[in-house]
């Protein structure tokens, strides 16, 4: 056989290229990421000046920090390969609970900590049935979504419960100008991807998300981080739906209406989250919320109808997981 | 000359990281069975899948009476008349026997209307002819692998075929039910079909078939009528001349130095009552077909499938003692069958997957963040004892080679140095210089201490490693035999040879 | 001792197969117990009226389960396909006839769209639906501009006739299950509907055309849910925003319910969806008929479809044993 360098240096420059392409993978998505935001930056400043006004500006950081708590919950839930539909209802009902027991005068604090763990008691049950019972995460948490949104409408009757003004003030403290949901927000962010990234479960979570047979076989808990996602997202539909009730000053069913889950999946997907599990993190799902949020607000000042806005949402989320289902097949 | 009735011409393949097939010519003529033979990874199941139109060749054509015809799909080969009876059987476990059988091609009446009468006839004929007593509208669910494999080979038998592929058929089946199988093929050659059979048991191939044609990386490497060819010279021919590194007649023989005692270990309708001492630095092979529960029991052992019931014990201080399977499991490493499936994590770093056993060990004094430090340096380390071929540790293992992936794993849980470690088919997929390195390696683990259990479906491999073989049947071991049995035994043995041997002399 | 084991089994099979006719048996006499009236023929008449639109798009959906899969947008189908056919009524004057065969092409269509993006974009069929879902009833909201359209006295006539006292959409509902049941005992393609439930990757080493097989079902699905939703709209008797909404989600419920279960491959058009849509509206009714809370039922019929996939799950889990080695010893 007649060895010319030429074919050694194709085969080189071949392993050479396919490393290189991986590596650019990574740094692929990101890219991504940053080029829509400023796409959507560009072609908001030429249509929607508007949009610029500081008041407008602080909205969103304070819209987007109640959807990117709960788009960070579903991004550990996405890693592991789950899908939770339920963090929306799990978060009016939460709310809900909250408000009554306010309403009945517990302390708002007690009110608040007992809102947090009803959350992470639903996700408790999401993850039981998904790691214990291997059921299928899109139908339990879809079924779960439907029971919370009954309970929810059946304990109001379908009307707001109000809660108190020292509620609201304690929540919606300001520092700097800016609410301490924002803050709350920016800490959860960083918190969670340091989790994600540097620390032992971390790894594991990934680990599970894409191959759950390799991470048994490495004596990976499997199904016991499976369940923690669950419980994760549930807590911090929880603390979401202390932070929307205040804003809104009340709680009722209407929080966590099917829409918001639209909105909550985009953020992740949009942040570069993949659905099929090993892929994202917590940082890029709360860039995605700030996108989403911006979206909502800009189609809100150019009056698009809410109608429209749910039609490009729907066509959003299916166009980003078909690239992500294409960029996987390659 | 004859003009063979299929002709498959000038064969080539290549996956990504090998050759599978190279310029592979095979003929087989009408009412002749030639037996197909090669080692694992030799090039026999892709060669049949191509010819089964699952995997379409670089190069090559396929021809049959002369004339050259194009396999795109599965159905372009049913439709010429090519049934393949696949080792991995292709069944739907909610539909009945008679489904099964017709799914891709049910007769029908009036256009739409399936005609059960005509299917449970020709099922029912189907079924007479191979002996077996199962019904038609049986669920596939509800029958064991021998009648499954049954199934599988009766839905071959419908319809007009006129070539029959039937890859290790015999693994699962009961002595009864290989007979009438053997009776069936003669049938089937007295008819004037072509039958091209795989298999690993040599004895099979001088019962059932004319011909031999012999597989070796991929090439052709002998072949002729089973007159011409002698069963020494067949396997001389499947293994060739590569050596893979022989320990010698350096064994352990002590049996004074046990590390760990699993009894009564069962799991319903798997396996039952394993029983079975390892010792320390000792090399186990557990010996059997696919199929026979090596693989399972090692599944069983270490805890990835569960098990109705087990009693382990486990060495402390030199002596055996009770242990929770939980503690003995922590102390066993696993590499598995299939390193892509249940190994890798394809779209991680090198250094990560290296890692993903001992990050326990890893983290930093009293929190669980990750020493990002150690872990370079042990990945380093590692790398460097095992010789893996990478760019950097951060490459992506996908990219990887067969042989380097494998050494990852490898590298992976000597990271984690365990006491025990199970390899199931290390070197599977494997070319000649990866298998003689990974062997290699493994040889040096045990001379280091760690006791092994070795399992591999290569006979060769499996003499020139082991210390002593666990011999299994149909989920039972049957012999337990120390270095020095002669390789007929063991192959006969695995094949469930007549004559029940006890070997509980030699100790 | 064997014996023992062997009654146990026996009971365990007996509820994997008939578990779904003693839960409706049990709702049936809960209520006729607790409630009077519920055990009439009028009662009986009027809730099965009610259920047929569910029936049809009920039997879509199964068909969709067969293969392993979900279409949660059938509902929405349901709504887009006749807000065509109400559009096309009120403002471009077509005869009801024929804009009813343009809301069939449509519910065709609209299913086609979703098979197009599951099998060949090959993204996730939950997602996919999930989707448009969202999008498909943005849509009809913005034709419509969220009015309700007023059908014509024809189409009003058709929705409450009867024909020997049971009212026309229940024949029609109960023609087109003998029609679909027949598709799937006795034709090849329902029998290759169930054997992708068993896995795409087996069918395809069978030879089955797994591409066309699974895009033929969703235009089946799509196709059936617009006659659920033609027959939705004459019982109303005109297009409303609500129409379909939910309904996929209630249709999951009724076919897990009816013994079919959501791994795919198992259960049977009748009686398994007959049963399973009369239980829930029998469960509906009966509430009624005790006077109890009405946001009490959407709480009970998730809850109920939350039992009743863990039992599915569970059962899954039960049957999943292989056996590889005949046991000598039997």
């Amino acid at each position: 056989m007649k060895f010319d360098s030429n074919t050694v240096k194709l085969a080189c420059s071949k392993t050479d290229s396919i490393i290189k392409k991986y590596g650019e993978k990574r740094r692929y998505r990101k890219i991504v990421t940053v080029v829509v935001v400023i796409l959507i930056i560009a072609v908001i400043y030429i249509f929607v000046p508007r949009f610029f006004n500081p008041r407008n500006l602080k909205n969103i950081l304070v819209q987007s920090s109640t959807l990117g708590l709960m788009a960070i919950g579903m991004t550990l839930v996405y890693l592991t390969g789950g899908m939770d539909l339920s963090i929306p209802s799990v978060m009016a009902l939460s709310g809900i609970i909250g408000a009554i027991l306010m309403q009945s005068g517990v302390n708002p604090v007690i009110a608040a900590i007992i809102t947090i763990l009803a959350g992470g008691a639903v996700g408790a049950i999401n993850g039981l049935s998904v790691s214990a019972l291997k059921m299928i995460p899109f139908v339990v948490t879809l079924a779960m979504m439907q029971v919370m949104s009954g309970v929810s409408t059946w304990i109001t009757n379908s009307v707001s419960v109000v809660v108190p003004l020292s509620y609201i003030n304690i929540v919606l403290f300001k520092i700097a100008g800016l609410p301490l949901p924002v803050y709350i927000f920016i800490v959860i962010t960083a918190i969670s991807t340091f989790l994600c990234k540097s620390t032992l479960s971390g790894r594991w979570l990934y680990a599970v998300g894409i191959n759950m047979n390799s991470a048994k076989v490495c004596k990976i808990p499997a199904d016991r981080i499976v369940f923690f996602t669950y419980v994760f997202s549930g807590s911090l539909a929880g603390v979401t739906g202390i932070l929307l009730t205040a804003r809104l000053g009340a709680a009722g069913p209407l929080m966590g209406s099917s829409n918001v889950i639209l909105d909550v999946m985009s953020a992740a997907v949009v942040g570069g989250v993949s659905i099929y599990g090993g892929v994202g993190s917590p940082l890029g799902a709360a860039l995605g919320a700030v996108i989403i949020t911006v979206l909502n607000n800009v189609l809100n000042l150019l009056r698009v109808d809410f109608f429209p806005a749910q039609v490009i949402k729907g066509v959003l989320i299916i166009v980003f997981v078909a690239l992500d289902s294409f960029r996987r097949k390659k | 000359m004859r003009v063979p009735f299929l002709r498959m011409k000038e064969i080539g393949k290549r996956f990504p990281g090998v050759q599978a097939l190279q310029d592979v010519t095979f003929d087989a003529f009408q009412g002749e069975a030639i037996a197909l033979l090669g080692a694992n990874g030799a090039g026999k199941s892709t060669l049949m899948n191509v010819l089964g139109g699952i995997i379409s060749p670089d190069e090559g054509v396929i021809q049959i009476n002369g004339k050259t015809i194009n396999i795109k799909t599965p159905k372009d080969a049913s439709e010429i008349g090519i049934a393949f009876v696949h080792q991995e059987m292709a069944l739907l476990p909610t539909m009945t026997v008679m489904d099964n059988m017709f799914i891709s091609d049910y007769p029908v009446s009036m256009k739409i209307k399936i005609n059960r009468a005509i299917m449970r006839k020709q099922c029912s004929e189907v079924l007479d002819l191979l002996g077996c007593r199962i019904s038609p509208e049986n669920y596939i669910r509800d029958l064991g692998t021998g009648d499954r494999q049954m199934v599988e080979i009766g839905r071959a038998l419908l319809g007009q075929n006129k070539i029959f592929i039937f890859d290790e058929p015999t693994s699962s089946l009961s002595k009864r039910e290989k007979l009438n199988l053997v009776r069936v093929i003669q049938k089937l050659k007295d008819e004037g079909m072509t039958v091209i059979y795989i298999t690993h048991f040599l004895n099979e191939v001088y019962e059932i078939c004319e011909r031999v044609s012999v597989l070796r990386s991929g090439q052709v490497v002998g072949g002729g009528t089973i007159e011409e060819v002698q069963m020494i010279n067949l396997v001389r021919l499947m293994v060739g001349e590569v050596k893979i590194e022989d320990r010698g007649t350096e064994r352990i023989t002590s049996v004074d130095n046990p590390i760990m005692e699993v009894s009564s270990l069962t799991r319903k309708g798997v396996y039952k009552d394993i029983n079975f001492t390892l010792h320390k630095g000792e090399i186990l092979g557990f010996w059997g077909l696919l199929g026979s529960g090596r693989t399972e029991v090692a599944r069983g052992v270490v805890g990835l499938d569960p098990v109705d019931s087990v009693k382990m014990k486990i060495s402390k201080n030199g002596e055996l003692q009770p242990a929770t399977p939980d503690t003995v499991r922590r102390q066993i490493g696993m590499v598995t069958e299939e390193r892509r499936v249940d190994g890798l994590f394809l779209p991680m770093s090198v250094k990560r997957n290296m890692s993903m056993a001992n990050l326990n060990n890893l983290i930093k004094k009293n929190s669980s963040v990750i020493d990002k430090s150690k872990e370079n340096l042990l990945c380093d380390e590692f790398v460097d004892r095992l010789n893996i071929q990478i760019s950097d540790k951060e490459q992506i293992v996908e990219t990887l080679s067969g042989g380097n992936q494998q050494k990852v794993i490898l590298g992976r849980w000597l990271e984690v140095n365990p006491s025990i470690l199970i390899m199931d088919e290390p070197t599977r997929g494997l070319d000649v210089s990866a298998k003689a390195e990974i062997a290699r390696i493994i040889v040096r683990i045990a001379k280091e201490g760690t006791s092994i259990i070795l399992i591999s479906s290569e006979i060769d491999e499996m003499m020139s490693l082991c210390d002593r073989f666990l011999v299994f049947n149909k989920g039972k071991i049957i012999a337990d035999l120390a270095y020095g049995v002669s390789e007929d035994k063991l192959v006969g043995l695995a094949a469930g040879a007549d004559e029940v041997i006890q070997e509980g002399d030699n100790e | 001792m064997n014996k023992v084991i062997a009654g146990k089994l026996d009971i365990k099979g007996f509820l994997f197969k008939y578990g779904f006719l003693v839960i409706m048996a049990g709702v049936v006499i809960f209520f006729s117990l607790s409630a009077p009236h519920f055990l009439s023929f009028t009662n009986f008449n009027s809730l099965i009226h009610a259920a047929a639109p569910l029936l049809v798009i009920a039997a879509g959906m199964a068909f969709i389960v067969f293969t392993g899969k979900l279409d949660i947008s059938l509902g929405s189908i349901a709504y887009l396909s006749t807000c065509i056919g109400a559009v096309l009524m009120k403002n471009h004057g077509f005869p009801p006839s024929v804009s009813f065969v343009v809301v069939l092409l449509f519910g065709a269509l609209l299913g086609a769209v979703n098979g197009f993006i599951v099998v060949f974009l090959k993204v996730n069929p939950l997602i996919t639906t999930l989707g448009t879902l969202t999008a498909f009833r943005g849509i009809g909201l913005i034709l419509t501009q969220s009015y309700e359209i007023r059908m014509p006295e024809i189409v009003r006539a058709f929705g409450t006739s009867r024909i020997g006292g049971v009212f026309m959409d229940v024949w029609l509902a109960l023609f087109l299950l003998i029609v679909l049941n027949f598709i799937h005992r006795h034709t090849a393609f329902g029998k290759q509907v169930m054997a992708l439930g068993n896995g795409e990757d087996v069918c395809r080493r069978l030879g089955i055309r797994v591409n066309l097989v699974m895009f033929t079902t969703f235009i089946l699905a799509g196709f059936l849910s617009s006659i659920g939703g033609i027959m939705s709209m004459a019982q109303i008797g005109e297009s409303t925003t609500f129409l379909g909404k939910g309904m996929e989600f209630t249709a999951v419920a009724a076919i897990v319910l009816g013994g079919i279960s959501l791994f795919g491959g198992e259960g049977r058009i009748l009686p398994g969806v007959l049963i399973g849509v009369l239980t829930l509206e029998l469960i509906r009714n009966g509430l009624n008929h005790l006077g109890a809370n009405p946001y009490l039922y959407e709480f009970v019929n998730g809850g109920i479809i939350f039992i009743a996939m863990s039992a599915d799950a569970l059962k899954a889990r039960l049957r999943g044993q292989v056996i590889l080695v005949a046991d000598e010893d039997t």
